[in-house]
């Protein structure tokens, strides 16, 4: 705890952003303690002689007096609550991202400029693609050496397969925040937090409110559709061997608020292998595919494989492919995704075009 | 070969060693010039390039100098066991033991990946062990083959299977297993550098139980050596060894096949003097292994055990020529 | 001290290979353990050298139970030479020597002084002497067996068993060995128990022989009075007839054909 503590004190001492406030704020919070730690009057006093005056962090590693132990304790928290939130107040100016999702974010946040970072997959907007590349996004695949050298204030991460990555990081002195994206949900928690972080309140309420409101708006045209109007929808991630996501994905979710049934969407597990015969059993009407897949699940393909040629979806044709990164991502243009997903899976609710 | 000349090969295979660490120092994603490389290190300012050199690389560097003495030390022990020219560390369940402690790590999430990984690895052994020993003819280097075997490819399906079943963990299961340095810190060589130490040592200490069992069991018997004991012995300082090389670093191969028969061929086949040269052979090999694999396709990261087996495959059929000519 | 095996009875899993075997190496003779392939011989010299645990009976070195003394302590009395050792790595003789030393040096302490003082005067008994450096597997068959040798002279053990010292030997080098074997044991009042095939050399090296077939012991006694037409042919299902040695009237077999004398 000490040991934490006193890193961090050290940190926030040597980073250049908060340098000056910090100072200022040491000179303030010793005033500030010697009111309500006053040598004449400590509830610990004792008949050695007179203390030093505290100096603040340095004298963490020397001996101390019980005063003086609990000045530098009460100095400590203060110190880190307060400059946390003065490193809060300014908002960094050198963020590396370490996921699409999130960097997608930060660009929609109006926050695109400080980026000096981001990973090999993160291909959207067009700008995201000049920045300087730190590798891969999950653990083994991140250039620790590259993040170190662009010199980051902050370091924005999901979490999910990037532990050791993060700690690491976190060890190297860098400030890593951990912003979860995996759900619907996180899209709109992880807008709000990301906004805090990169001080775009403001915009971060605007895009949740626009996001939110294109989310319900679906929601509300499909809530009401009973069982039988829900289409039997398959979504295909590939074919050999023939994968699909269940309901636990993101585009599983999304499926479901779209007023589609998904056939797989009651098994376990993320992205999962099926038989083929269990997609014959469940006649899907629709078929879903990233466009990473796209060019496999063109009707003539279909058509070719074994008894797929009588399901209904390829009978009557309405087979979609889908913008692979948008459905996986729970980023900004989540309200897209699920946009072209109702389309797709409802034509006759969302007639116009997707933006 | 006298003591004396022994120990100028010991000396020079040490200054080879060190200067490959040196060179591996250099290498790497952030433009360091090497030349100012020592200065960096010993000028006491805090600088980027200094925490990218003393943070990031020095501990790298000196854990794939420990791992591959680890991994080398092992398999010049299990080839002498087992009498097998084609042992090596992982020949009884120590790599898929290792790897069904970090899968599990790595889906429940749980943070503690070298100590899930090291606790799996010695479990394997252990079962291999009594698995090994249970049946007629006790603990004997084909028993305990055979166990391994069948161990090993029942918790590596296992391994398999759990993967399959949580997909979205596949690429960080995949990566680990690999094997790399990429996020070694000091805390990582904290871990695996005293086990492997304490493994290499107790090894070192059984070279001549070690050289009267590869003469057979009746002769080590007969010499008044318990065969039982020693066999046991010697398992687990290669494993201790085996396990913490496999933990922090994941499974890399070729290095405990290789480095022992490249060893022999200068030292010949006692062990006290085999071990230490195949040690410095393994460090040696995985260091340059390891800055192969951070330089040749910077940022992305070739994981480590692919870069050895290209090297190491080709080096092992020049070896075998040599041991047919 | 001496080692005795009093009415053991060994066994491979359900198979019962030697019954009710007696013997008592006595210091300074040489025994001969003769019979049959698969007579029990290999058996006995394992049972005798701590290797192999006797079903029933027991195996006694100085009136102790070897399976309750220590190893080590054993191995310092008892040396076993065996037929052939799987070499998988080169060794050089002086390695292979030296281990030896392990009953008295132990396996951990380096080796001093006295443990060479016993190598050199090994490698000298068996004139191994100018082969102290090479490797092992670069050496004849004979050259190996005498370095097996030399590895039990090292042990300075007062007891010696070998299985089948003479096997694969041209004649030269089988004479030298087994002289060797004899004048350890009479000048050093060692016990030697060997197995062979060579009833010739049994007549003319051993002092007391003992016959095996089938696990149990024919005859047991001294040599001249164990090899005689009557019991040989019992034994080995051949008639043979005996004649004395020009030079020292031991008894000399040859083996008696049916086809003898056909053109």
């Amino acid at each position: 705890m000490r040991a934490a503590a006193a890193r961090a004190s050290m940190f926030l001492a040597t980073s250049p952003n908060v340098e000056t406030p910090c100072r200022r704020l040491r000179g303030g919070v010793d005033v500030f303690l010697r009111k309500i730690v006053p040598r004449e009057r400590s509830a610990f006093a004792t008949t050695s002689p007179p203390r030093r005056r505290l100096q603040g962090v340095s004298t963490l590693g020397g001996r101390l007096d019980a005063r003086a132990g609990l000045r530098s304790v009460v100095a400590l928290v203060l110190l880190l609550a307060v400059s946390q939130r003065a490193a809060a107040a300014i908002p960094p100016k050198r963020v590396v991202s370490l996921a699409p999702s999130l960097t997608e974010m930060a660009f929609a946040l109006g926050a695109g400029g400080a980026l000096v970072g981001v990973t090999t997959v993160c291909n959207y907007p067009a700008a995201a693609l000049k920045l300087p590349k730190i590798g891969g996004m999950e653990d083994g695949g991140v250039d620790l050496e590259r993040v170190l050298a662009l010199k980051p204030d902050l370091v924005i991460a999901i979490g999910l397969h990037q532990s050791s990555t993060v700690a690491a990081l976190r060890r190297l002195g860098l400030r890593v925040e951990v912003v979860p994206s995996q759900t619907l949900e996180d899209v709109f928690s992880g807008a709000t937090r990301l906004g805090t972080l990169l001080g775009r309140e403001a915009a971060a309420k605007r895009l949740t409110a626009d996001l939110g409101a294109r989310v319900d708006r679906v929601r509300k045209a499909t809530a009401a559709l009973p069982r039988g109007r829900r289409p039997r929808v398959f979504y295909e991630v590939w074919d050999q061997p023939l994968m699909t996501a269940t309901g636990r994905t993101l585009i599983g979710r999304l499926i479901d608020v779209a007023g589609g049934v998904n056939v797989f969407g009651e098994l376990s597990g993320g992205y999962v292998q099926v038989s083929p015969e269990a997609v014959l059993k469940r006649d899907p009407e629709v078929i879903l595919a990233p466009t990473q897949h796209g060019s496999r699940v063109i009707p003539e393909n279909l058509m070719r494989r074994p008894g797929l040629a009588g399901v209904k979806a390829v009978r009557t044709g309405r087979v979609v492919v889908l913008d692979g990164d948008i459905v996986s991502r729970a980023g900004p243009r989540i309200a897209d995704a699920l946009e072209l997903v109702a389309k797709a899976i409802h034509p006759e609710l969302f007639p116009e075009p997707v933006r | 070969m006298s003591r004396r000349r022994f120990a100028i090969l010991l000396l020079g295979l040490g200054a080879v060693v060190a200067l490959a660490a040196a060179f591996s120092l250099t290498v790497g994603s952030a433009d360091i010039p090497a030349g100012r490389t020592l200065s960096i290190l010993t000028s006491p300012g805090p600088s980027l390039e200094r925490t990218i050199l003393f943070d990031l690389r020095l501990p790298r560097v000196l854990l794939a100098l420990c791992v591959g003495a680890g991994l080398a030390g092992a398999g010049t022990a299990y080839q002498g066991l087992f009498l097998n020219p084609l042992a090596d560390p992982f020949v009884i369940g120590a790599s898929s033991g290792a790897a069904l402690g970090a899968t599990v790590s790595i889906l429940l999430d749980l943070g503690a990946l070298p100590f899930a990984a090291f606790l799996g690895s010695l479990g394997a052994v252990g079962l291999v062990y009594l698995l090994g020993g249970s049946g007629g003819g006790g603990a004997s280097p084909l028993s305990l083959l055979l166990a391994g075997a069948a161990v090993s490819t029942i918790v590596g399906s296992l391994v398999s299977l759990l993967m399959i079943l949580n997909d979205q963990s596949l690429g960080v299961i995949f990566n680990w297993l690999l094997g790399g340095f990429s996020t070694a810190t000091w805390r990582e060589l904290g871990y695996g550098a005293p086990m492997v130490g304490v493994g290499l040592v107790l090894l070192w200490l059984l070279s001549r139980p070690l050289d009267a069992l590869a003469l057979g069991d009746d002769t080590a018997s007969s010499l008044g050596l318990s065969v039982v004991g020693f066999r046991f012995a010697i398992v687990l300082a290669a494993t201790i060894t085996t396990a913490a090389a496999v933990a922090t670093a994941g499974i890399i191969g070729f290095v405990g096949l290789v480095a022992p028969h490249a060893a022999r061929l200068i030292a010949g086949g006692r062990n006290s003097r085999l071990l230490p040269v195949s040690c410095l052979f393994g460090a040696l090999l995985l260091l340059l292994a390891d800055a192969a694999a951070r330089g040749l396709a910077s940022p992305q990261e070739i994981p480590v055990s692919i870069v050895t087996s290209l090297v190491g495959g080709p080096f092992f059929l020049y070896l075998l020529r040599r041991r047919s000519a | 001290m001496n080692l005795v095996a009093e009415r053991i009875v060994c066994a491979y899993g359900e198979r019962t290979v030697l019954h009710d075997f007696n013997l008592v190496a006595e210091p300074g003779t040489v025994t001969a353990l003769l019979g049959p392939n698969g007579a029990g011989k290999s058996t006995a010299l394992r049972a005798l050298s701590r290797l192999l645990r006797p079903r029933a009976g027991k195996v006694t070195l100085g009136g102790e139970d070897v399976w309750r003394l220590p190893r080590r302590s054993f191995g310092r009395q008892v040396a076993f030479v065996p037929q052939s050792e799987a070499i998988a790595w080169p060794m050089t003789v002086e390695q292979v020597v030296l281990l030896g030393r392990v009953p008295h040096r132990g396996w951990l302490l380096p080796y001093s002084a006295e443990d060479r003082a016993a190598l050199r005067t090994a490698l000298r008994q068996v004139d191994l002497e100018d082969f102290q450096g090479r490797d092992l597997d670069s050496l004849s068959g004979g050259e190996r067996r005498r370095a097996l040798l030399a590895r039990a002279l090292a042990q300075d053990a007062r007891v010696l068993l070998l299985d089948e010292p003479g096997a694969h030997l041209d004649l030269r080098h089988q004479v030298e060995l087994f002289d060797l074997l004899a004048r350890l044991a009479r000048e050093r009042r060692a016990a030697v128990v060997l197995s062979l095939h060579d009833l010739n050399l049994a007549s003319l090296y051993a002092d007391r022989a003992v016959l095996l077939n089938e696990g149990r012991i024919v005859a047991q006694g001294p040599t001249q009075e164990v090899l005689t037409p009557g019991l040989l042919r019992e034994t080995f299902g051949i008639a043979v007839e005996t004649v004395p040695h020009p030079r020292c009237g031991v008894a000399m077999i040859l083996p008696v054909s049916p086809h003898l004398g056909e053109t």
